[in-house]
Formats: C-alpha cells, sequence, structure tokens
C-alpha cells in the first residue's frame, strides 16, 4: 500500500523548481493526473505491462475519448450466457464474482483485443480496471454490485474520460525492465515510489487482478509473482532492504529525489531509521542533503505517510509550506 | 504457596501500573485536544461564508461521533473526526471568492480550483492550528472515494483512514439535505436510499450500514419520546 501524494511532493519543494519529472516505476496511475493537470513534462515507466495500459490510457492520451461507434459496439448487454469452457476466469465463479460478472470480464477482454486503435483500447482497459476495482470492494464488502455490468463499465469509461485533460508538457508513458532504462533521462526531479512486501490478499489486490484480467490467466499467485519481479528490487524488503545503488544509478541529473512510501506496521522511528537511514546512506554520495517528512493517516493505528527529500549541492529543501491556492494549484 | 501467592500480587500490580500508565498517557493526550467549542463557532462562521444556513458543520459532527461510537472507535479518534468535521472545508477560506460564489455551473480550470480545497485546509492546519495530527490528513481526504474515484490522491479503500471514509459520508448527506440550484433538498429516507446506491463505490459499505443502525436507532428513540 502506498498513499502517493503528487501535491504534496510540489508543496515540498521550492516554488517553480520542478518542470520534469522522471519514475521508473510508476504509482497507481490515477495519482499522477495531478502533475499532468499542472503541465508538468512526465517520464514514467512501468515495467508491468497491465500497469503501462493504464498509464498510457490517462497520461499519454491527449483527450480521445471512445469514439461513438468502439461505444456501441463494445459496451453492451450480453444476450445469452458464454459457455464456460472458453471462459480463462471461471475459476473465480463463487470465489469472487458470479457467472454473469465472469461473462463480461470474459467478452470485455476479447473486445479489448478486437479495438484496434491502441488508444481506444487502451481506454476501455482502464474502464474495465475500475469496474474490477470497484467490484473487488463490493465483493471484500458482501455486496451485490446495484448497477448492471455494461452500464458501470460505460459509467467508468465516462468517468476516466472526464479525467483527461490534455497535457501542456509531453508525457512519455514507458514499459521496460528497469535494468534497461538509462540513467541519461534529464528531468529535474526523480521519484521513487516505495512499496512493501504485503500481507494483503491477493483477491483484493486491485493490481494483481487487473493484471491476472490482462493475461487472461486466473491464477492470481502467478500475477502476484510476475507483478514483483518485474520490480524486484525496487520493493522494500525488511531484511534486505532495497535495490538503494541502482535507484541512485537512474537518477540521472536530477536535482532533487523524493522517495516516498506509506507505512501501518511500525512506528516512526524505525521507518526514519532503517528504512530512510539506509537510503541516506547510499544516496548521500551524490545527494547529500535531506529531509524526511512525516504525515500522520491514523495514528491509532500506527499508520503514517513517508516523504523522503534528497537534494544535490547548491539545491535548497524549503522547511514549510504555504497555504496558498497559486502555489499548490500553479498559476492557471 | 507463599511464592505463587507472591508472583500473582505481582502480576496484579503490574497489570494495574500499566494500566495506569496508558489511562494517564491517554488523558494527557486528550488534554491537548483544543477547546471543541471554540471551534465549532469558527466553524459556523465558515459555514455562513460558505452559504449555510443551518450549522452544517456542528450537524456533520454529531452524525460523525454518533458513527464512530457504534464503530466502537477509540475516544481519541473520536475526538479528532470531530474537529475534522468543524473544520473540514476550511480550505474553501483560500479559494478565489468570485469562484466559491459561482452561481452558474464552474468550468474545468476553476473545478480543478475548488477541487485544491483539501489540499488548502490540510496546508492551512498544518501551519496555522496546532490540532492533534491526524486532522489535517482526515480533511485532505475527506473526498476521496471508497473505488478510488475520488480526489485529490485516488485513494482506494482502506487506504483512506477510516475517520475520512466517516467523513465523506456524513459530508455527503449533510450536502444533501441542502437545496442545489440542480436539485432539490433530500429527505432522510432518499439521503438514506442515495446512499446505499453508493455504498461500494462513493462509500465505504461498513460506515453507511454503520449510520442506517444510528439514524433507525434514533428514529426509534424519536417515536418513543413523542
Amino acid at each position: 500500500m502506498i498513499r502517493f501524494q503528487s501535491s504534496w511532493i510540489l508543496e515540498s519543494l521550492p516554488p517553480d523548481a520542478v518542470k520534469s519529472i522522471f519514475l521508473p516505476i510508476s504509482p497507481r496511475p490515477h495519482s499522477l493526473l495531478w502533475f499532468k493537470r499542472l503541465g508538468i513534462r512526465m517520464y514514467v515507466n512501468d515495467p508491468v505491462e497491465s500497469r503501462a495500459v493504464i498509464l498510457r490510457a490517462l497520461l499519454a492520451n491527449g483527450y480521445e475519448k471512445l469514439s461513438e461507434p468502439n461505444r456501441r459496439k463494445f459496451i453492451r448487454t450480453l444476450d445469452k450466457p458464454f459457455r464456460k469452457e472458453t471462459n480463462p476466469f471461471i475459476s473465480w465463479e463463487h470465489r469472487l464474482f458470479d457467472a454473469q460478472q465472469l461473462d463480461y470480464l470474459h467478452y470485455w477482454r476479447e473486445a479489448a483485443f478486437e479495438i484496434s486503435k491502441a488508444t481506444q483500447s487502451e481506454l476501455f482497459q482502464a474502464g474495465v480496471y475500475n469496474v474490477l476495482a470497484a467490484w473487488i470492494t463490493m465483493a471484500a464488502s458482501g455486496i451485490a454490485p446495484s448497477v448492471p455490468p455494461d452500464e458501470l463499465l460505460d459509467m467508468m469509461i465516462r468517468r476516466c474520460e472526464s479525467q483527461l485533460v490534455s497535457a501542456a508538457e509531453k508525457i512519455f508513458c514507458l514499459n521496460m525492465p528497469i535494468d534497461e532504462l538509462g540513467d541519461e533521462v534529464e528531468a529535474d526531479l526523480y521519484v521513487i515510489p516505495l512499496t512493501f512486501y504485503g500481507r494483503k490478499r491477493l483477491e483484493s489486490d486491485h493490481d494483481v487482478m487487473f493484471h491476472a484480467w490482462c493475461r487472461g490467466n486466473a491464477d492470481l499467485q502467478t500475477a502476484k509473482v510476475e507483478i514483483e519481479s518485474a520490480r524486484k528490487g525496487w520493493i522494500y524488503d525488511w531484511k534486505t532492504g532495497c535495490d538503494a545503488p541502482t535507484m541512485l544509478s537512474k537518477a540521472g541529473k536530477a536535482a532533487y529525489v523524493a522517495i516516498t512510501w506509506s507505512g501501518d506496521d511500525l512506528p516512526p522511528l524505525w521507518h526514519e531509521e532503517y528504512v530512510a537511514g539506509r537510503l541516506r546512506e547510499i544516496f548521500a554520495s551524490r545527494f547529500p542533503r535531506s529531509v524526511l517528512r512525516i504525515k500522520a493517516a491514523d495514528t491509532a493505528r500506527n499508520d503514517y505517510d513517508y516523504l523522503f527529500l534528497l537534494a544535490r549541492p547548491g539545491f535548497e529543501l524549503p522547511q514549510a509550506n504555504t497555504p496558498d491556492w497559486k502555489r499548490v494549484a500553479g498559476a492557471l | 504457596m507463599a511464592i505463587y501467592i507472591f508472583n500473582l500480587a505481582l502480576t496484579v500490580a503490574c497489570t494495574w501500573l500499566a494500566w495506569r500508565y496508558f489511562d494517564l498517557q491517554e488523558r494527557l493526550q486528550m488534554q491537548q485536544i483544543p477547546d471543541l467549542t471554540f471551534l465549532a463557532g469558527i466553524s459556523g462562521i465558515v459555514d455562513s461564508a460558505e452559504g449555510y444556513a443551518d450549522p452544517h458543520a456542528t450537524d456533520m459532527a454529531r452524525e460523525a461521533r454518533a458513527i464512530a461510537r457504534h464503530m466502537k472507535l477509540d475516544e481519541r479518534t473520536i475526538a479528532t473526526l470531530h474537529i475534522a468535521c468543524l473544520l473540514h472545508d476550511c480550505g474553501m477560506a483560500n479559494l478565489p471568492r468570485e469562484i466559491v460564489k459561482q452561481p452558474r455551473a464552474l468550468n474545468a480550470d476553476e473545478w480543478f480550483l475548488v477541487k485544491t480545497h483539501p489540499l488548502l485546509g490540510e496546508l492551512a492546519l498544518r501551519r496555522h492550528v496546532p490540532v492533534t495530527e491526524d486532522v489535517p490528513s482526515i480533511i485532505r481526504w475527506h473526498h476521496e472515494k471508497w473505488d478510488g474515484s475520488g480526489y485529490p490522491d485516488h485513494l482506494v479503500g482502506d487506504e483512506i483512514p477510516l475517520a475520512a471514509r466517516i467523513l465523506a459520508v456524513v459530508d455527503a448527506a449533510a450536502s444533501m439535505k441542502v437545496a442545489r440550484p440542480y436539485r432539490k433538498a433530500l429527505n432522510p429516507e432518499q439521503i438514506r436510499v442515495e446512499l446505499g446506491i453508493q455504498s461500494g463505490l462513493h462509500f465505504d459499505p461498513a460506515v453507511v450500514r454503520a449510520r442506517e443502525a444510528v439514524c433507525s436507532a434514533a428514529s426509534t428513540a424519536q417515536e418513543g419520546r413523542s
């Protein structure tokens, strides 16, 4: 789990210091829309293809909505049930979804391949991601969906469309193994969203479920392993830490580094000492100035968010933020 | 036998000391919570600036407390939630007045600005008001939605702290009670139905269920009195 807060990162750096951002690994793509809205140039990579699809749908897409012919053709009510033998997600029946939902998941996956234009297909898949997220949360709460699947997909695609804005600056969405990323990216800010090996149930993990759907393979454990192996070294392990030297090697010419994570397992002192402390040791060679910002989310559960900022020599790290809409929202 | 009694007495004494320690710690923390009457007054000023005739935020705080008690949250979290309800829209004060008071539909840029109010509220509180440390975060996330479609951070499910999820439900219910240019005010039954439809999409189903239980208990008690 990570509560990635784009505005917190920007507020914590000097005004106008960030014109471009590089993320070698993406947080939930929706949380990057803030940067896009403020006209910041972005270089975003995700080594997991299912995540990169959503990245492209929300960030690379200029302002293209789902065309009316595609909407009419692919968002429709299914007249009769599909044959169960052909449905790759049949093992989810009764465990997660009912037969009707599985029919739609099967049909939507085939539809996503049938839509020839990439931006159209990606937008369609982003809608499916949102439907899956809604169904998963409802299933976890024992609630039957109140909206039919086709209507829900239409609603979710329209919601994605409403989030689209034309980017003032170019946004580069990549889908490359992290090792193959060059270290020549020239961005002002280098951002690392740090996640931890979690205890979350696979059935309630939206990314694992969506990855399984994209791959057409219902085995959630396989999906989890694929995601984790693509991000190996970039997920924090309390025993071994993370691959901080590789992280540092991707910093390019960035003036600032922001490493952010959330934790509800241990008190902040542990995060300060072990996570920030280890990262500080490695990054100090090129980023000698650093500050750790901590925000309480729910102190009763020891739930805090962390933002570890580092700066190259000659660049300032401000102490306080000002509540001013021009500062928060940029000069609109 | 004597050793057994001694060990027993020692265990009881240690347990009592630990209980006293945690009790004192909780009391000390509660003492740091600011004066709620004063905050309620300030929130009334914000409400009237926003155009609410009734004590909107105070009503929300009352409902949120009832829901939180029903969900068996600890006293400190309940107090934190109460303060967050009173101050939830304080970020609006930092927005240009011509946008807040706009009678027509807002354009995309104006909407974007309005959507910064949770961030402005959070920043203002962190900087100017020495409230308990969770309050600014609750305010930041009071427009987040259970299915991830909210703002500003698109958090999903239990990534959103429970207090913020409760605030989201009571804020939605309170705003449905008030007529808007595009719809009439809803009655309690219509609000219950509307929240039920959005349960699992916009709102945490457990919070919606808790609100239903609280409202139904309140109406039963009112019928009993009348």
